[in-house]
């Protein structure tokens, strides 16, 4: 016990120390969460009556921010798999910061949405015994479950490979290998169930299509890889982890896949909705090409569907996508694009028109986008600190056995 | 032998004559019931308590004016355009320049303080129901269903009715065109 | 059998609570300083009390409980408010199952009803439980409706189209709610218990009526207009951060009375009563018209019908 707290102050001290540009980049992050946190202070005092959120659009940026870090969440998955399931040695090595991500992605998305609610005290309503979890009914509250389910097995997997690592003991395979395979099975179903929540609405007929599922997750399995990539990328520049080239190639040929298939699905969904054009078509008419006169999302969908093609077209070329420059180009188009694409190009419309068909159209305000920015801060502050962390304990120069620099 | 039978075809035709007669009473007489429009006799078959309408109709009662022999008139003729009869010029617009139509098809000749059904009977201002009845019978039958009018007071007990001028205008019963109430607004912003 | 669980879970609460005063004073401090910013400008007086922090569920909360929590917002409300109140809790009356309809030939798009809505039910004036469309006539598009229309009403070639709760048989937004604070009643009502919802508008985004709405500020109600005859599951002031919406007036309708829409309606359309009693108005309109209902490909099963007469 004594040597375990041992162990998470030297991980703490260790993940605090750096170079300046480091440190700088931690206060950096620390300005974004502390104007995040000062804004949702803000939320709070006032209500959410301070957002631009209203009856017809009920859930905004934070919504819409939470269903792209669940695809990011879900993406430890494309590391997992190959990993312990097909016995890739190269990608053993780095599975600990794919999981980490994953950990930190779940983080982010229970802090999206535990900003966005009316009564973020009355969270333990949602805890099993003492509470009143609506299951089976709910998919939200499936979606409690499985996000915590999915958030401990990535806190305990990558946790308990650390500790090993650091302690210089082999891990047992009984305490992580039965998660890890488990842990595949919840990276699908956080986003299969937080698509069936969208999907479970009869009355939003924009959502209420049967696609969406494999679309989340296509689209997770391309904006995942690319983030992966970047921080790859970034960790093999700066630290002395090495990342083989045959990880960054493994990931970009993910991507091969995933983008045009992201594209074509995206196609289908594109043709079922504007082809028969019935009034059920209404928030696509209104996402893609504007209706009444309201067009707020239309430039954001139509640049969004230009990025995703052009990153298509570079990752399908291999003597492009095989240059890191034009592979990190592609990435951030990809991510952006997915972004844009699962999020306003997503969340938005479907209340657009209202049931009762009226027209509202919503864009964050300021507070929203800095509470939204201060999660997203707070997620890439603890996940440096945790990545920095576990990149000296995985190069060795953090152990039980090396005494403290 | 002759004389009985010139008997008996008399009497044949006798007979039909005065079965043609009788089809024909029988006829109009059918008719008549079908003519006869739809009233309600009793207050005893309506399900509900009717609200009254006289504690409501103080000012400009008919009979503060009307009192006396001389004020009433004998003969059909239009009404007359004075202040007083400001708001009451037009009953029934589409009826405005029917000259049969007049008070006294609704009110009782000699007493405008009751009204009068086609049958001569006097009723109280209450019971307006029986005398618009008398012509609009399905909606009559709707007010009894409670699908047209309104019922007050609870849905389980107590029920009250309104009756037809409770809603209407005796004198102008189609419904106007009023101002609503503003729209709540709907952006949150306080 | 559950309020035995949950008394168990409270002193298992209480007692772990005790144990560690830090700990205690740490969720106390937790509790009372979220509290304050949900509840402030006027400061303690408004914060959430230890007792409102763990308030129980509805459905598991006994008489004594009951009678604690309603006096409670009885007091609060004075405070606020500055009005006396009596908080109320009428259960569903045996037997009955309560259903609309609402003649849309009579309707002439006043809004009385949304003035009367409001005041009975003491919403914030900025939205009623009523929204009440015009629409074209020839046809039923609802996009192709507003709720903006001005002045004088009935307009030639319209007709209007009030919305409301439809208190669903088969309700999405109950379906919907994670924490189960929203449920339908023996009588059909679907009701809300205000101090359980966590305010995640889920079941805003099921509901196909666009019945159900959420208090981003705290309520604005004139004081001398508050209605002071309060239901725990209706009409009360609702804090701010929670869903609320129609409950066909339980708290009247409860007691035998109408609701106050159709009390304030001029024209007569709408129509209230109990469906399982035959010689009903309700029954009867159902037997003999040509009702029909919103959005019925959703299979919501509402309680709320429509027809022309």
């Amino acid at each position: 016990m004594k040597n375990y707290l041992i162990y998470w102050q030297r991980m703490v001290a260790c993940s605090l120390k750096g170079s300046v540009w480091y440190r700088l980049w931690l206060l950096f992050l620390t300005a974004f969460v502390l104007w995040g946190a000062f804004n949702y202070y803000h939320h709070l005092k006032y209500g959410l009556i301070t957002t631009n959120m209203s009856d017809a659009v009920s859930w905004g940026i934070g919504i819409a921010n939470f269903v792209f870090f669940v695809g990011i969440a879900a993406t430890a998955v494309i590391l997992v798999f190959p990993a312990y399931i097909f016995k890739r040695e190269d990608l053993k090595s780095v599975v600990i910061i794919g999981e980490l991500l994953a950990f930190i992605a779940i983080m982010m998305c229970l802090l999206f949405i535990f900003t966005d609610i009316g009564h973020p005290e009355r969270f333990w309503h949602l805890l099993p015994v003492i509470g009143r979890l609506n299951i089976p009914n709910s998919l939200l509250a499936w979606d409690v479950i499985v996000f915590n389910v999915y958030l401990v097995l990535n806190l305990h997997i990558p946790g308990y490979l650390l500790y090993q690592k650091y302690r210089g003991k082999p891990a047992k395979k009984i305490f992580y290998l039965p998660l890890t395979w488990i842990s595949i099975f919840f990276a699908i179903s956080i986003h299969t169930v937080t698509a069936f929540l969208l999907v479970g609405l009869g009355a939003r007929y924009f959502w209420n299509t049967s696609i969406l599922a494999p679309r989340f997750l296509i689209s997770a399995f391309a904006s995942g890889p690319a983030l992966l990539i970047i921080i790859f990328l970034v960790l093999s520049h700066f630290t002395t982890l090495k990342i083989q080239s045959s990880i960054i190639d493994y990931l970009r040929k993910v991507m091969m896949v995933t983008l045009p298939v992201n594209l074509f699905l995206f196609l289908c969904e594109f043709f079922k909705e504007i082809y028969p054009n019935t009034l059920h078509a209404a928030s696509a008419q209104y996402l893609f090409f504007g209706l009444d006169g309201h067009n707020m999302l239309t430039k954001w969908i139509w640049s969004a569907v230009f990025m995703n093609c052009v990153a298509t077209v570079l990752i399908l070329i291999p003597k492009w996508s095989k240059q890191n420059k034009i592979l990190i180009a592609c990435c951030v188009l990809t991510i952006v694009g997915i972004w844009i694409e699962k999020g306003m190009g997503l969340i938005f419309p479907g209340f657009i028109p209202t049931p009762l068909g009226e027209i509202v159209e919503y864009s964050p305000n300021l507070g929203e986008i800095a509470v939204s920015l201060g999660v997203t801060a707070l997620g890439a502050l603890i996940f440096t600190l945790m990545t920095k962390a576990a990149v000296w304990v995985l190069t060795d120069k953090l152990a039980h056995n090396v005494p403290p620099q | 032998m002759i004389l009985i039978m010139q008997m008996i075809k008399i009497c044949t035709m006798l007979m039909i004559v005065l079965i043609i007669i009788s089809c024909l009473f029988f006829n109009t007489f059918l008719h008549a019931q079908e003519d006869t429009p739809a009233t309600v006799s009793s207050q005893e078959e309506l399900p509900n308590e009717i609200i009254k309408r006289t504690p409501k109709i103080e000012m400009y009662r008919c009979d503060e004016c009307h009192d006396s022999e001389e004020s009433f008139n004998s003969k059909i003729r239009p009404m007359a355009k004075d202040k007083d009869h400001e708001s009451i010029t037009t009953f029934h617009p589409e009826k405005k320049d029917d000259p049969n139509f007049w008070c006294n098809n609704c009110h009782a000749s000699k007493n405008y303080n009751k009204l009068i059904l086609q049958s001569e009977e006097k009723i109280s201002f209450n019971e307006s129901y029986r005398l618009c009845g008398q012509c609009h019978g399905p909606t009559l039958k709707d007010w009894k269903n409670n699908i047209h009018g309104k019922v007050v007071g609870g849905w389980l007990n107590n029920k009250k009715q309104h009756s037809c001028t409770s809603c209407h205008n005796a004198h102008d019963p189609k419904m106007k065109q009023v101002d609503p109430i503003p729209e709540p607004t709907r952006s949150k912003k306080s | 059998m559950t309020t035995d669980r949950s008394k168990r879970n409270k002193l298992f609460l209480e007692k772990k609570l005790e144990e560690k005063i830090e700990r205690r004073t740490f969720l106390k401090g937790l509790a009372t300083g979220l509290g304050l910013a949900l509840f402030s400008p006027e400061k303690t007086a408004n914060a959430l009390s230890f007792d409102e922090f763990w308030q129980k569920h509805y459905k598991e909360l006994t008489p004594e409980d009951k009678k604690r929590i309603f006096e409670r917002i009885e007091k609060q409300t004075l405070e606020r408010h500055h009005t006396e109140v009596k908080i109320s809790d009428h259960r569903p009356m045996d037997g009955v199952e309560f259903v609309y309809c609402l003649n849309l030939s009579k309707c002439n798009g006043n809004r009385k009803c949304v003035e009367a809505c409001q005041k009975e039910n003491n919403t914030d004036r900025s939205f009623s439980y009523i929204k009440v469309l015009e629409m074209e006539n020839g046809g039923f598009n609802l996009e192709k409706g507003t709720t903006h229309y001005l002045g004088p009403v009935p307009k030639e070639g319209k007709f209007y189209l009030p919305v409301q709760c439809n208190q669903c048989d088969n309700p999405p937004c109950v379906k919907a709610c994670p924490v189960a604070a929203t449920w339908k009643e023996k009588d059909g009502i679907v009701v809300i218990d205000y101090d359980w919802c966590i305010g995640c508008r889920y079941c805003q985004a099921a509901c196909p009526y666009e019945a159900r709405h959420f208090n981003f500020r705290t309520p604005e109600i004139p004081e001398n207009e508050i209605n002071p005859d309060q239901g725990y599951l209706s009409n009360r002031i609702r804090p701010r951060g929670v869903v609320e919406k129609c409950t066909f007036c339980l708290h009247r309708t409860r007691v035998g009375k109408l609701p106050a829409c159709l009390e304030a309606c001029p024209t007569g359309a709408r129509k209230f009563g109990n469906i399982l009693d035959p010689e009903s108005d309700v029954a009867k309109i159902i037997k003999n018209e040509r009702v029909f209902v919103l959005k019925e490909e959703l299979n919501t099963l509402p309680r709320f019908y429509y027809f022309f007469s």
